[in-house]
């Protein structure tokens, strides 16, 4: 998506026509965009930035523009800066009071996190300098991997506080992350780094609560190892210094991707789990599982819901997790709204028939590039915990399926794998984002679809809503006769749609509502 | 304009309206004269006509490319329901016009002119290319006496008399085409570095220029308004006060008394919510006005009305009291005060009509505010939900209705941030609650039961 507004400027910047006879300032003046996004707090977007090429000052210099606005895309700055040609804008964010933004020069290698406070003004730069190992590392990963609102994902707020920056990093010969926090009320950093017990290390950050910040650590003891230990790491916010190292993969394997501090203040981790000794990279999960963390580690409460138990009163659901005519569930995100009930949203995938891949294989008499199995990806799906973590409710929103022709071999591929091949390497699902209202009263499920009816046939772009305890759903035909649309979020409940229309050289930029 | 001067003009004003509060829609908003309107816009298209043939030769395409995007906003102007043609507010206006014309010989060349009111919120006067010149609503029911109105529309005929807009027109074209110009631009197109910062440079530079020029035509039409006041019989000293208005305007407008959203849309059965006001953390939530990216000096020159103050001094300067008696008002007090109320319903109207529908709720609201009973405020808040709803369920809200801006008056900032995060079912509650509180003195009132049916249907 960031691609794509990106496109539309540069096409603006580029469409004015060249007048041999006479010159104009128009045709003379140009600019070009480099990156936008949203700039959020969490997962609620609180303005837009613009970074653009203003000028070129010489041969290696150019000037830059950095033009923020805010949720409604009023112009609150335009701070004007002459660097590099090499430099770009990886990632914003904002904590509530302070907004930071992460520079990259490639040419240098360096990564720069600049700090910008309530009036505005610069209060501190923060400078990372990568190896060459670093660069390459990142640019395989971190830099490569777009997430479900294909921008960069690195960057998290620490209310009031600072920001918490989660890159790849490498050590020696192994391949690890680094967590730096970067403090905004004065200029105080830390970094960590893990590089024991491991030869590759992945982490994701959960969330910060009560003055820790919640790491869930993947470690590696090959690069070829398929069975990673998975260990709750909890840091100092205040130094950095852990202060404690949690296995999760005991009873069960349990892999968080989620940390609410709604229930009473606790820290609640949420995420699936597997069997003991589950292959993560190929088997699908039991269900899913809730913990309740204190601020020494240690697990004060553990709740299990599997599939064919918990879920099966609601849905016809296999042990493996398998839902009639739906499929397999990718989990794209899990959130708890304020009176403690949790919701997993997530995605129906299964394996069908490829006429496709069938007759390749019948005309290059059993070889072929297709596989004879094709996935589909099915229908959204909303499952609902109440404040214990019981299953109480699971809802199924259709939706027009996709199918994925999948290359020779495919076929083979476990459920689970084929579930990540669809978010990682085909972009193959409808889900597109959730975004939660600041008191977690509200939260807005959008998602993607096509529409072939009498009236209208082409995209659509989709909501499920949930505010104080109701659902409604809402559909935004996205078809125009612009050349060019794109869809941005906006405030929660509402989106920012973007139409180029290309021979008028007009682009038209409003918000609107998702009922 | 002081505040107390504001409520007194408010106070004013409301009074009369409650005279007009038990009449409807059709009685308050006389129909327009279809012929009138014709009639302008034939003139218009004729001196279209004449104004491309007799387009300079040397930069014609320039001149005709101008002239269409004029004539055709002239034309359009004409053509949708933004003038008031109404006979019994027109017939006030002309009768205006043609005292200043009749007692100023200098201006039987400008007898072409066509003058009327528009039904524009926004405090302004225009005078366009044809010699259209239209008085915004806006504008007018600030004015407090006819003196003032004279003035706006002596200032506007000097402007047509001076030929300020072709002049202007010329200066542009010739400075575009102008050999300096054109080597400037292709020195700098042929350079591969700090293009833009030059381009910048050379733009703010014919920035600057238009404007000082503009400015030094506001002051010339400012001299001549002051001779044709004069010549009418006209209080000069309404010049003066006019051009304090207009130099407040911008951040004071009609919402000096505003409604209170909180309390006039809190109900006993749908108390209001404060999280649909409640302010959220923002980015820059402390930066200070001048580090925005508009200087102190461009937020002026921006303001619709810039310079008042220098005017001031200017007509000070230039008037001298000659011991005449003149007065405020030639042609009639009575009907100048009774269009101040006429033309504020129309601008609600308008905005209704233009989906501009927060200002069209905020305008109903102060009305009611001011005079609880006033039927069509409570007919049009009903309206105006119903159109709400329609919009935003088909994902067409967020034309109609404003982002909150530093600009505006707090009061309007909480309703468009209300709007803003009204749900559908909401806005539905909302309104039922309010057409509740409102339906027995209601119950005769053209036009309000459909409102009520269609509130029915939706929350069916």
């Amino acid at each position: 998506m960031k691609k794509t507004i990106a496109a539309i400027i540069a096409i603006i910047a580029l469409t004015y026509t060249v007048n041999a006879q006479k010159m104009s300032i128009e045709n003379v003046y140009k600019i070009t965009l480099r990156n936008s996004a949203a700039i959020k707090q969490g997962t609620q977007v609180k303005g837009y930035y613009f970074f653009y090429v203003s000028d070129k000052v010489n041969k290696s210099t150019n000037e830059y523009t950095l033009r923020i606005t805010d949720d409604n895309l009023t112009v609150l700055k335009d701070v004007k800066f002459n660097d590099s040609k090499h430099v770009s804008v990886l990632e914003s964010s904002f904590n509530g009071t302070d907004l930071v933004f992460l520079f990259y020069n490639d040419d240098e290698r360096t990564l720069q996190y600049k700090i910008y406070g309530a009036d505005g003004n610069e209060k501190f730069t923060y400078e990372r300098q990568l190896s060459k190992k670093d660069k390459n590392y990142m640019e395989t990963t971190y830099l490569a991997v777009d997430d479900e609102e294909n921008t960069y994902k690195g960057l998290y707020p620490v209310q009031g506080a600072g920001f918490i920056s989660n890159t790849p990093s490498r050590e020696d010969k192994d391949y690890t992350f680094e967590i730096d926090y970067f403090s905004t009320g004065q200029k105080k950093q830390w970094s960590y780094t893990p590089h024991e017990g491991g030869k590759k290390f992945m982490g994701d950050y959960l969330g910060s609560s009560n003055g820790i910040v919640y790491l869930e650590v993947l470690k590696y003891s090959s690069m070829l190892d398929q069975k990673p230990t998975s260990d709750l790491v909890g840091l100092s916010l205040e130094t950095g210094k852990q202060l404690f190292e949690v296995a999760t993969d005991s009873k069960y394997r349990f892999y968080p991707s989620t940390l609410s501090t709604l229930n009473d203040g606790s820290a609640f981790i949420f995420g699936e789990f597997f069997d003991p000794n589950a292959n993560i990279a190929k088997d699908k999960s039991k269900g899913f599982a809730f913990w309740k963390v204190d601020n020494s580690g240690k697990i004060t409460f553990e709740k299990y819901c599997s599939w064919d138990m918990d879920l099966g009163k609601f849905l016809n659901v296999s042990s493996k997790g398998k839902i009639e005519d739906f499929g397999y569930m990718y989990l794209h995100k899990m959130v708890q709204v304020a009176d403690g009930s949790v919701y997993a949203v997530g995605e129906g995938y299964k394996k069908a028939a490829s006429a496709l891949g069938i007759a390749s294989k019948v005309m290059s008499m059993g070889g072929g590039k297709i596989s004879a199995v094709k996935i589909k990806v099915t229908d959204m799906i909303l499952i609902k915990f109440d404040k214990g973590f019981n299953v109480a409710d699971a809802k199924i929103y259709e939706k027009n399926s996709n199918s994925i022709e999948l290359p020779s071999g495919g076929a083979y591929a476990s459920t689970a794998m084929l579930g990540k091949l669809i978010k990682y390497s085909f972009g193959g699902f409808d889900y597109d984002y959730t975004q939660e209202n600041s008191e977690n009263t509200s939260f807005t499920v959008c998602y993607s679809d096509f529409v072939r009816g009498k009236d209208y046939k082409g995209s659509t772009f989709n909501s499920i809503t949930y505010n104080d305890g109701e659902f409604t759903t809402d559909k935004i035909n996205t078809k125009s006769n612009a050349s060019r649309s794109a869809i941005l979020p906006g405030k929660q409940g509402q989106v920012l749609l973007l139409d180029y229309y290309k021979k008028d050289k007009k682009l038209d930029i409003h918000f609107e509502k998702l009922n | 304009m002081t505040k107390p001067r504001y409520l007194i003009l408010l106070i004013e004003l409301l009074f009369t309206s409650v005279c007009l509060s038990q009449q409807s829609p059709e009685y308050l908003f006389g129909k327009d004269d279809p012929g009138l309107r014709q009639k302008y816009l034939t003139e218009t298209t004729t001196k279209e006509k004449l104004a491309m043939s007799n387009a300079d030769k040397q930069y014609s395409a320039d001149y005709k490319k101008i002239y269409k995007e004029e004539y055709g906003a002239i034309e359009q102007f004409w053509s949708d329901t933004r003038a008031i043609t109404t006979p019994e507010v027109n017939n006030y206006l002309q009768a205006v016009v043609q005292k200043i014309i009749s007692s100023n010989p200098d201006l039987k060349s400008t007898i072409d002119v066509r003058v009327v009111f528009s039904r524009d919120w926004w405090p302004n006067a225009s005078c366009m290319a044809d010699g259209s010149i239209a008085i915004n609503a806006g504008l007018y029911i600030f004015l407090r006496n006819e003196a003032e109105l004279a003035f706006v529309i002596s200032h506007e005929l000097a402007h047509y008399y001076l030929h300020h807009h072709e002049k202007e027109v010329r200066s542009y074209v010739e400075k575009i085409n102008g050999k300096e110009y054109q080597k400037k631009l292709r020195q700098i197109s042929r350079q591969g570095y700090s293009v833009n910062q030059q381009l910048n440079d050379l733009l703010k530079t014919m920035v600057f220029d238009s404007r000082r020029h503009g400015r030094g035509n506001e002051s010339e039409a400012d001299e001549y308004a002051l001779r044709f006041m004069k010549n009418t019989g006209y209080d000069c000293n309404a010049i003066k006060t006019c051009l304090q208005t207009l130099d407040g305007i911008d951040d004071t407008t009609y919402f000096k008394s505003p409604p209170e959203i909180q309390k006039e849309l809190d109900f006993p059965n749908y108390p209001f919510k404060q999280n649909w006001i409640a302010k959220q953390s923002s980015i820059f939530s402390q930066i200070k006005e001048d580090d925005s990216p508009q200087s102190k000096q461009e937020r002026d020159s921006l303001k619709t009305h810039p310079d008042c103050q220098k005017r001031i001094l200017l007509f000070e300067a230039h008037w001298k009291d000659d011991g005449e008696k003149r007065t405020s008002f030639l042609v009639s007090e009575e009907k100048f005060k009774e269009l101040k109320t006429q033309l504020f319903y129309q601008i609600m109207e308008e905005c209704y009509h233009e989906d501009e529908l927060s200002r069209n709720l905020y305008y109903a609201l102060t009305l009611l505010k001011n005079d609880p009973v006033n039927q069509f405020a409570v007919y049009s808040v009903v309206r105006c939900f119903n159109r709400l709803w329609y919009l935003q369920k088909n994902h067409k809200l967020q034309q109609a209705i404003e982002k909150e801006d530093q600009s505006f008056p707090a009061q309007y900032n909480i309703l468009v941030r209300m709007l803003d995060r009204l749900r559908l079912d909401e806005i539905v509650s909302l309104n039922s609650a309010f057409a509740a509180r409102h339906a027995e003195q209601m119950k005769t009132f053209p036009g309000f039961a459909a409102e009520l049916d269609m509130l029915h249907k939706i929350n069916n």
